[in-house]
């Protein structure tokens, strides 16, 4: 039977100030209408601000809070759409849980989360309708610094759908909210910014930027701070595809304070230095340092899986086995790696790499599985582009290490005090 | 009292609506047509509409069709609806929705339809008047607003606020506001101009629901308190004249007192 034809489907959709609130999610069913999935997600969080709307049209500052927390209710209740694992399910779950407290910060927070979360999922325009809702919430409740996170929310949003004037401005007013303060979300919202300015070419505002961040990360009066900058710094660099310039500011830190709260993951930035150096027995010996003092099963799991990919690419084919098997031991993980989508695509990589396609399709497999719970986009396409490498036996080249950058003597000099303290 | 119509399938959700709204009016529909035909007959300050209430028809294009007739007439659609459904309701023109759950939650219920009743016309008035005249004759006007549309008389206006007819006329004297008769003149035009706006109504329903005989008596009010024919009159820009001329009349009472 032909479907009949749809004369809503032409109808251009209404601008935000046009239609009844929190609508505009549903332009993510623009291009599939009939995708249940997307459908069921939008419809979600369309039900999840609606409660904030409330807020924001209560007279006086009375709403009516009895009926909101039932709305609340209701929305937890419909939570059962969703997978049991799926990490939105857990993102709306503490969403319900911030605004049932009904204070405003816990609010505006719990919408800038959504958001992420949508954004996370390639849901663009509920992440913008999250976005805006928890800004005009700081907005109405007067809380700049709160504002300060949904700018850089809304500006990630708006860079991602390729509206980078839009989006800089965004980035601006999030550098503007946060800077009295110089905390983490300052760091953030510059970090926000160059990355707003280099994918818009502004190269003046990206330097700009490196240097406020350069200063800051020279200021020792807060190490804790100094730490946090350094990391951004870091990842800044490593975006200029200088991970040598990188590969020194992380190794300046974990130097000058080797139980900084940021150890583990300027480790493994330098672990992605050294591997887009080329210099992988020195990326072996940071992700070997990273799973001995790891904070967490998770963190090792990753560091060990890292580990053992690094033996693959360097073309040791025998010590890459003896790695993977120690891994799959439950008691050396804890389990963990059956549930780790990192480690399950690494280890797929290194399979690849040795040529043991049956093993490589397993940890593909269970990548590709969890990056869809997780709703990890980009996981998922690394996975899939792999696994359909294997089928159609193309050639292995998609898997290569990309070298960014020939080592000079700044990162033989970091590997070389790397080597001499291990 | 402010006037709806619904089409509501299930007897819960009438009892729901009713609980919520105590003080309005409403007129019920059984079918889609019926809900076009009570729309056309008497302008309503929204509709509520359960959007699966003919299983056999496209809910969201009877939205569509019915926002397309009456544009200034909000429209709620109720029910349970999927992603999709309230995707294409937004594309419809829906004004707002209660889904099922929600139907279920009173002040929700009611939040919900007073936030899109339209004040537009009251709030546009308000706003203008507020610096002109005090607050006890701002009340009177917003009064005087939500009655007329029930073809109210200048002895309901006084009887509202408790005065005789002749006291009335005093006090809308000193308030700077024209005399209760032409008040309700003008108000009658404003309201009858605005419905006219909406493609599907016609000057005799319109006539009927402000309390005019006929048509043609409609038509020369519009006359006598506009000047002119009134075909120029309905439209966006037409009652925005109309509007600025009740309003100078306000203020030209009170300049003329002084």
């Amino acid at each position: 039977m032909m479907a009949r034809y749809d004369r809503i489907a032409p109808l251009a959709p209404p601008d935000r100030d046009h239609t009844f609130p929190g609508w505009t999610v549903f332009l993510d069913l623009e291009d599939d209408d009939r995708d249940e999935d997307r459908g069921r997600r939008a419809r979600l969080r369309f039900l999840a601000l609606r409660p904030l709307h409330r807020l924001l049209i209560a007279r006086s500052g009375r709403a009516p809070n009895e009926s909101i927390r039932a709305q609340l209710e209701r929305l937890r209740e419909e939570l059962g759409h969703l997978p049991p694992h799926d990490t939105e399910r857990d993102v709306l779950r503490s969403f319900i849980s911030e605004v049932e407290s009904l204070e405003p910060e816990r609010c505006c927070s719990a919408a800038f989360r959504l958001a992420e979360e949508a954004a996370r999922r390639g849901h663009l325009h509920g992440a913008e309708e999250a976005a805006r809702t928890g800004l005009e919430l700081a907005e109405h409740f007067g809380l700049p610094e709160v504002a300060a996170h949904g700018h850089r929310v809304l500006a990630v949003v708006l860079l991602a759908r390729g509206q980078n004037d839009a989006a800089m401005d965004q980035a601006n007013a999030a550098v503007l909210a946060s800077e009295a303060d110089r905390s983490d979300e300052w760091i953030d919202a510059v970090c926000q910014r160059m990355q707003v300015g280099r994918a818009s070419g502004m190269a003046a505002v990206v330097q700009n930027d490196l240097a406020t961040l350069r200063e800051a990360a020279g200021d020792d009066s807060d190490v804790v701070m100094r730490g946090r900058v350094r990391l951004a710094l870091c990842d800044e660099m490593i975006a200029e595809e200088d991970p040598e310039a990188a590969a020194e500011i992380a190794w300046a830190e974990l130097e000058a304070e080797p139980d900084s709260p940021e150890r583990e993951a300027l480790l493994d930035r330098l672990g992605v230095c050294m591997r887009q150096l080329g210099m992988f027995q020195d990326a072996e010996r940071v992700y070997l340092a990273l799973a001995d003092r790891a904070s967490s099963g998770e963190v090792r799991t990753a560091a060990l899986a890292q580990h053992a990919l690094m033996a693959a690419i360097r073309g040791d084919r025998r010590e890459f086995g003896r790695r993977r098997l120690d891994l799959i031991a439950p008691e050396r993980t804890q389990g963990l790696l059956s549930s780790h989508l990192g480690a399950q695509i690494a280890l797929g990589r290194g399979c690849v790499h040795v040529e043991d396609d049956d093993c490589a399709r397993l940890h593909l497999r269970a990548g590709l599985e969890l990056a869809d719970i997780a709703g990890d986009a980009a996981a998922h396409g690394v996975a899939a582009e792999l696994l359909e490498a294997l089928e159609a036996r193309k050639p292995v080249r998609l898997v290569l290490e990309p070298r960014v950058a020939d080592p000079g003597a700044t990162a033989r000099r970091v590997a070389a005090l790397l080597a001499s303290a291990s | 009292m402010p006037l709806l119509a619904a089409l509501l399938r299930h007897e819960s959700d009438r009892e729901s609506l009713r609980k919520a709204t105590p003080h309005h009016g409403i007129v019920w529909a059984s079918s889609w047509s019926e809900l076009n035909r009570v729309v056309r007959r008497r302008p309503v300050a929204a509709v509520l509409a359960d959007l699966y209430a003919e299983s056999r028809k496209d809910g969201v294009l009877r939205v569509y069709r019915l926002g397309k007739r009456y544009p200034l007439t909000p429209i709620v659609v109720w029910g349970s609806m999927d992603g999709r459904d309230l995707y294409r309701l937004g594309k419809a023109g829906a004004s707002e929705v209660l889904t099922a759950r929600e139907a279920e939650d009173e002040v929700l219920v009611a939040e919900t339809i007073d936030g899109v009743i339209d004040g537009g016309l009251g709030r546009r008035l308000h706003q203008r008047l507020r610096d002109v005249i005090d607050d006890e004759a701002l009340a009177f006007l917003d009064f005087a607003l939500l009655v007329v549309p029930d073809q109210a008389l200048v002895s309901d206006l006084a009887e509202g606020v408790d005065v005789s007819v002749s006291t009335l006329e005093r006090r809308c004297a000193g308030w700077g506001l024209p005399s209760p008769g032409r008040l309700l003149l003008w108000l009658r035009v404003l309201h009858a101009l605005r419905w006219l706006q909406e493609p599907g109504r016609s000057v005799e329903s319109v006539a009927d629901q402000i309390g005019y005989s006929s048509g043609a008596a409609l038509r020369r009010a519009i006359k006598a308190t506009l000047g002119g024919e009134p075909g120029p009159w309905r439209s966006t820009e037409g009652h925005e004249r109309a509007v600025e001329m009740f309003l100078a009349e306000c203020g030209a009472a009170r300049e003329h007192d002084a």
